[in-house]
């Protein structure tokens, strides 16, 4: 008791706060502020007693007199992971393996994560613009490959030309708007230039030639911008992509989900499902039905929408679609019928029910419904409302 | 002895039935399941609060049960009662009469056909005509109206019945014909100006259109009551109930009691019932029998597959009602459904709502491009040809906008995953 205590005394003792600057929302919008990062144990570096920057795949702790933009990434990095560990830890009183535990979160990391050598370092094997959590390993002792616990990874930022990334899972708007509009005008002028003939054909009247020649020109000149869309596109669409991770609050918030969930769902696990629950925690922290979003600064790319009540469709199944805001939406529109106050422990009790199968049509689905009947104060009025939501999202 | 203990048991028991009769009327008249009136526009709701009726809330609330106990429950003498005691003018009874809506005197049924005597106590009306009678006409208005001559209560109450009779003895059914009739015939018998006037009034308010009278009303309500009692459930005041129809000009309960009988209502209520009932199951399962009665193959739904079969057999009772002997062709809606199982308290309050949203299923909620979908790809069509160059371009980008919409709202999905929304 006595070691206990000196203990907790000298860790009390040892922590402490530093003033630094940090990206954090200013409303919607995401500003850079002085902000207090607490629970640090070191006085030079970004060094605290759950989390731990360091930089790159290096074992280098970021250091507060390093390069201003490393610090401004270590600094919005540590302090959105201390808000979304108080939020799993004081609001939702969380049990999660890596709960107070230190947990290394690395940086500019560019280095592909390899589930046996740590890291892919074969090659020239890199990766930017993204983020991971990465699950604990027990590593290659007999290749010098230590243990490792579990770790966050933020991956630098890269430009990526338009050709090279998937805008909107296959098609982009402007080709998507080109493709309704051409089909339109073609359908319409041959309907018009049909009509005209009936009617006017014997007679070729000047009225009727010149008609025909404007009909046949707007086709011909649609279909030209149709077949030249690239060039176009540069008129109206961003030619280059890029995401810094570390400087979104909510991609942080994502991330750390994946940690307080990882009692509940495997780390290694990438699914809709898996996704979706660390999109609402990090919603429900944020406070905001959007991530990632108004913030061009550090993404240009797309972010996630909570209320993008788009139906169901199958495909939403496959792996490729993961990372769209499907599930995060589903779970989202719960607010509307679930008192908000519950919704937090609600979410927590359908995750516990997904353990083994992730379906969202059958698994998710029945996940919902059975914790609604389980929960007390849930009656048939809830339940009818959660099957009528899921009914309009066409399930 | 015995005697006056028999006498006295026997006037508490008339007193006590005299007691119960007067709670059970007062309750029949009391609303205890609409919301705010349907009646109560804001403009009416900022007059009657100008007259600061709080102050006369108890001489009001007495004239009005007073009223209501000489006037045998027909509308027309508890206006004129209700009058003679408040010696309120005209305009100031219609607020009145809103302000005791508000209090819950009485429900919007009975507001409104008291707002309804209003104008057919207008004493400074004319009865002139172009029109003259023949003896023939004369006889058969003789024939009629005189027996109701000697009769000085309840007269609009009768009015319909009589009206009715006319119509079928002159076969005529225009009513500006036979308010022309009346006139003249008011006029060549000025000593029934009592009973004409409001008969005339009545007849130019509302044509062939009276519905259901506050005596009839009472009677189907405290019928109904009596089932309510015997399911026994919370009663809770619905804004749906009061809910005003303005294509109808009347409430959604009103339409309910207007439009059908006691044995519709009942029947209705029932799918309500079975729609509860068939919601809270835990299991459905298809299966598929030879000819032999043997189970050749089976398949469970999953919950939303169920649940989609419950709505879709729920619509599908609706629709047949019309083929059951009561109805009689009659068409029921959704709405109608959920009000006869309202009034009959065979639904919990906190169910009501999620229940109401099903109608969100067939009868969905449409953005302003979706509503007006039809209309722009016609006169967009029209507008892409009429235009000259380069307007022309207008109208195509409206239609393509809708598309669009359209397109990014349907989206790639598909219903394959659900037996019951299959539909390619």
């Amino acid at each position: 008791m006595k070691t206990l205590l000196i203990l907790l005394f000298s860790l009390e003792a040892f922590s402490y706060a530093k003033e630094e600057l940090a990206v954090v929302r200013d409303g919607k919008k995401a500003k850079e502020r002085v902000v207090l990062l607490k629970d640090l144990v070191s006085k030079k570096c970004f060094e605290g007693q759950y989390f731990h920057i360091l930089f790159k795949s290096s074992e280098k702790t970021v250091c507060f007199n390093d390069d201003s933009k490393i610090r401004l990434k270590a600094s919005t990095v540590y302090h959105h992971l201390t808000i979304a560990r108080e939020y799993f830890v004081q609001k939702l009183n969380l049990n999660y393996p890596d709960r107070d535990k230190k947990i290394k979160i690395r940086i500019d990391m560019d280095l592909p994560f390899d589930p046996i050598a740590y890291v892919r370092t074969n090659g020239d094997s890199q990766e930017f613009n993204n983020a991971r959590t990465i699950p604990q390993g027990e590593g290659f002792p007999s290749r010098g490959i230590e243990p490792w616990g579990t770790e966050i990874w933020f991956m630098p930022k890269k430009k990526i030309h338009r050709r090279e990334f998937n805008l909107n899972n296959g098609g982009n708007g402007i080709t998507a708007f080109l493709q309704v509009y051409r089909r339109q005008t073609h359908v319409q002028n041959l309907t018009q230039a049909l009509a005209l003939n009936i009617r006017e054909g014997a007679m070729q009247s000047p009225d009727y030639l010149t008609t025909m020649i404007r009909l046949a020109g707007t086709s011909l000149f649609l279909e030209f911008i149709y077949q030249n869309d690239k060039a176009f596109m540069n008129l109206f669409t961003r030619r280059y992509f890029w995401l810094e991770t570390a400087l979104v609050p909510e991609i942080i918030y994502h991330e750390y989900a994946h940690v307080a969930l990882s009692g509940i769902v495997n780390l290694v696990d990438r699914d809709a499902i898996v996704e979706g629950l660390a999109d609402y925690f990090a919603s429900s922290i944020a406070k905001s039905p959007e991530l990632a979003k108004h913030i061009k600064k550090y993404n240009v790319i797309n972010g996630k929408d909570a209320e993008n009540n788009k139906p169901y469709s199958s495909d939403l199944e496959l792996d490729d679609f993961a990372n769209a805001d499907f599930v995060l939406s589903l779970l989202w529109n719960l607010r509307e019928i679930i008192p908000t106050e519950k919704l937090d422990d609600f979410i927590l009790l359908i995750s516990n029910k997904l353990t083994q199968s992730r379906v969202v049509r059958r698994d998710l689905v029945n996940a919902i419904l059975t914790s609604c009947r389980e929960e007390s104060w849930c009656h048939s009025g809830h339940l009818n409302k959660v099957k009528l939501m899921l009914y309009l999202r066409s399930f | 002895m015995m005697n006056k203990i028999k006498n006295n048991i026997l006037t508490a028991s008339i007193l006590w039935g005299f007691f119960v009769f007067n709670v059970n009327a007062q309750s029949l008249f009391q609303n205890n399941i609409e919301g705010e009136s349907g009646y109560l526009s804001k403009k009416v709701s900022r007059r009657f609060r100008k007259y600061n009726f709080e102050k006369l809330k108890e001489p009001m609330v007495t004239a009005f049960e007073s009223a209501k106990r000489k006037s045998k429950l027909c509308t027309y003498d508890l206006y004129q009662s209700y009058l003679t005691q408040t010696k309120f003018d005209q305009k100031k009874t219609y607020y009145s009469f809103h302000y005791l809506r508000s209090i819950n005197i009485f429900d919007d049924i009975i507001l409104k056909r008291l707002l309804r005597q209003i104008p057919l106590h207008q004493k400074d009306i004319s009865f002139h005509t172009s029109y003259r009678l023949d003896l023939e006409e004369l006889e058969i208005l003789d024939k009629v109206i005189l027996p109701q001559a000697n009769k000085v209560r309840c007269i609009t109450e009768d009015i319909p019945r009589v009206y009715k009779a006319l119509v079928s003895e002159f076969s005529q059914k225009k009513t500006r014909r036979m308010v022309a009739l009346l006139k003249a015939y008011a006029s060549y018998r000025p000593q029934l100006a009592d009973i004409m006037r409001p008969m005339i009034l009545l007849v130019q308010q509302e044509g062939e259109n009276w519905k259901l009278n506050l005596k009839d009303y009472l009677s189907k309500k405290s019928e109904l009551r009596a089932q309510r009692e015997n399911i026994d459930s919370p009663i809770k005041f619905s804004e749906f109930a009061s809910e005003y129809i303005k294509k109808e000009e009347r409430t959604r309960r009103e339409r309910l009691y207007e439009d059908y009988s006691l044995i519709q209502i009942i029947l209705l209520k029932g799918i309500i019932e079975e729609l509860i009932r068939d919601l809270e199951a835990t299991r459905l399962e298809y299966v598929l029998y030879n000819a032999e009665d043997e189970i050749i193959s089976s398949y469970i739904a999953d919950p939303m597959e169920q649940f989609c079969l419950t709505i879709n057999l729920m619509r599908k009772k609706i629709a047949t009602l019309k083929e059951n002997f009561f109805f009689k062709n009659k068409t029921s809606h959704f709405e109608d459904v959920l009000m006869a199982s309202l009034e009959l308290g065979v639904i919990q309050s906190y169910e009501f709502d999620s229940i109401l949203a099903f109608k969100e299923i067939w009868d969905p909620n449409l953005s302003f491009w979706e509503k007006n979908r039809t209309w722009i790809q016609t006169f967009g069509s029209l507008g892409a040809v009429i235009l000259p160059p380069p307007w022309g371009v207008i109208p195509m980008l409206a239609i393509t906008t809708i598309e669009a919409v359209r397109l990014s709202k349907e989206g790639n999905t598909n219903s394959l995953h659900n037996v019951c929304r299959m539909t390619n």
